[in-house]
């Protein structure tokens, strides 16, 4: 395949046959809506479950002796303590502690399982196999043909363990499972990028498919595309690279500074840690926020942000939030400005929209979480 | 009758009002926000005068003709989701400075055809 032919999902044919609107989406043709709209897939993920194809995101075993100290090497994340079982948030550091992309690590026991950003994958790739030069017996094998689906909301668990009987309430959120389904490997995590509880299973293109004709044939499941997708994940406060995250901005600025380890933090042998600890420890220049602008109208990334007469930053994500029916965004500012409910103003042409510094989520996560109640 | 610009305006040649196509509104998908021109303003020909905002993304609405905002369709300004379940409703009507400015526009036929390509 030329690498810039437009990839299509393993399960185009679903979309197809359900009439979505494909977009073009990091160099993957993939649906942004079906015909009842975001709106409606994005209310029907919050109250029963939502179906994402998510397979144009880039999936990544790495496995060999050394794998740990080649993860050690380029995220900040202290590899030995996910268990076998886990997954984690992570990042790709580099010298600066700039983020190359934000990710998904699992720890499959014999192998180190990666999910990164379908825009970020040759990024990715060549980073990992640049610095696995300095290790040993290291292989890197991208899983290209790969599909994968999330399935996300209340109704998530019962409609997963209809299919997966094993996925049972002590299966906690950031817990995978490996299955074996027509003889193809079938990865299953509770993970997801909606604030809900959720799985995202990835397989081969013909398992997936099937796969997804089982869960789709449920009638507590709904078939959504990107734009819900984005509008979820947005209520759920949660960063998108391109958007919040980029190669100058740190984990710090980002407000993400929770997923580095404590004991890397300790150790300060990450990449980038004489900034990252000095921005710990005195703040960084710029931060990440939630805002709630005034009124009706979204205000859009890319627009200006004004504390009084002076531009303090830019929205870094904005739009309508169908949950709580109100334009939300986020924002990376100056540091200085960021206090609770505090006013500033997009500036859209001639219009000023204020808008109020507010805590994400917009809508408060419903992880299934140890000590949860069923 | 109607008559359609190609930025997917009509105007209603018997009473002035305008609107957006079904197309369109097809197209932007769930409607959020819309900003309506006041009565009384004067607009010009194929000027931005209006703004519509769906959950995907933000889009200007043109004037098709010049003349004068007569009134504006506030309950629809107020319930923007509602041009999504009646979307042959009106925004605005406009009072023609020249009525030569209506044979520029296309008839149903060519619109639907502009559309096609």
């Amino acid at each position: 395949m030329l690498e810039n032919e437009i990839k299509s999902s393993p399960i185009e044919e679903i979309h197809s046959l359900n009439d979505a609107k494909f977009v073009n989406f990091a160099g993957w043709s993939m649906p942004i809506q079906f015909p009842n709209g975001i709106i409606n897939e994005h209310i029907s993920t919050r109250s029963s479950c939502g179906l994402f194809d998510i397979s144009h995101m880039g999936q990544i075993l790495i496995d060999g002796d050394e794998s740990r100290l080649l993860l050690e090497k380029i995220t900040p994340t202290d590899i030995s303590k996910i268990q076998t079982g886990k997954v984690r948030y992570s990042f790709l550091l580099n010298n600066e502690g700039g983020i190359i992309d934000d990710l998904m690590i699992t720890n499959e026991g014999d192998c180190f399982y990666l999910v990164v950003n379908a825009s970020r994958i040759n990024e990715d790739l060549e980073e990992i196999n640049n610095a696995s030069k300095s290790f040993s017996k290291i292989n890197i094998k991208h899983l290209k043909q790969n599909g994968m689906i999330a399935l996300q909301g209340p109704k998530a668990k019962d409609v997963v363990s209809s299919f997966f009987r094993e996925i049972d309430d002590s299966f906690f959120f950031m817990s995978f499972k490996k299955f074996t389904l027509n003889e193809d490997e079938v990865r299953v995590s509770r993970i997801g990028y909606t604030g809900e509880d959720g799985f995202e299973i990835s397989s081969t293109k013909k398992t997936i498919l099937e796969l997804t004709k089982f869960f789709l044939d449920d009638e507590r499941v709904t078939l959504c595309g990107l734009g819900a997708r984005d509008t979820l994940r947005l209520e759920a406060g949660l960063p998108l690279y391109g958007n919040e995250l980029n190669e100058k901005m740190t984990p710090v600025e980002a407000d993400l500074a929770f997923a580095i380890s404590p004991s890397r933090i300790k150790d300060g042998n990450f990449r980038g840690a004489d900034k990252i600890l000095n921005e710990i420890e005195n703040g960084s220049q710029f931060v990440r926020v939630g805002l709630l602008p005034e009124g009706r109208r979204p205000v859009r990334k890319g627009t200006p942000i004004f504390n009084n007469d002076e531009k303090i930053g830019e929205i870094s994500s904005g739009g309508y939030g169908p949950t709580i029916k109100s334009p939300i965004a986020m924002g990376i500012i100056k540091s200085e400005f960021n206090k609770p409910n505090h006013k500033l103003t997009a500036k859209l042409g001639e219009n000023s929209i204020p808008m109020t510094i507010t805590s994400l989520p917009f809508v408060e996560h419903r992880y299934f979480k140890k000590g949860n109640k069923k | 009758m109607k008559k359609f610009a190609k930025t997917h305006e009509w105007i209603n040649t018997e009473n002035g009002e305008v609107g957006i196509t079904e197309n369109a509104i097809e197209q932007l998908g769930d409607i959020v926000f819309l900003e309506l021109p006041e009565a009384g303003k004067e607009v010009t020909k194929d000027s931005p005068i209006a703004v519509v905002e769906s959950v995907k993304a933000a889009s200007d609405i043109y004037s098709p003709v010049s003349g004068k905002i007569l009134e504006k369709n506030e309950d629809l300004e107020n319930a923007p989701e509602e041009l999504n379940e009646k979307p042959t409703s009106w925004l605005f009507k406009i009072e023609l400075a020249q009525d030569t400015e209506l044979e520029d526009l296309l008839d149903e036929e060519q619109y639907l055809q502009e559309i096609e390509n």
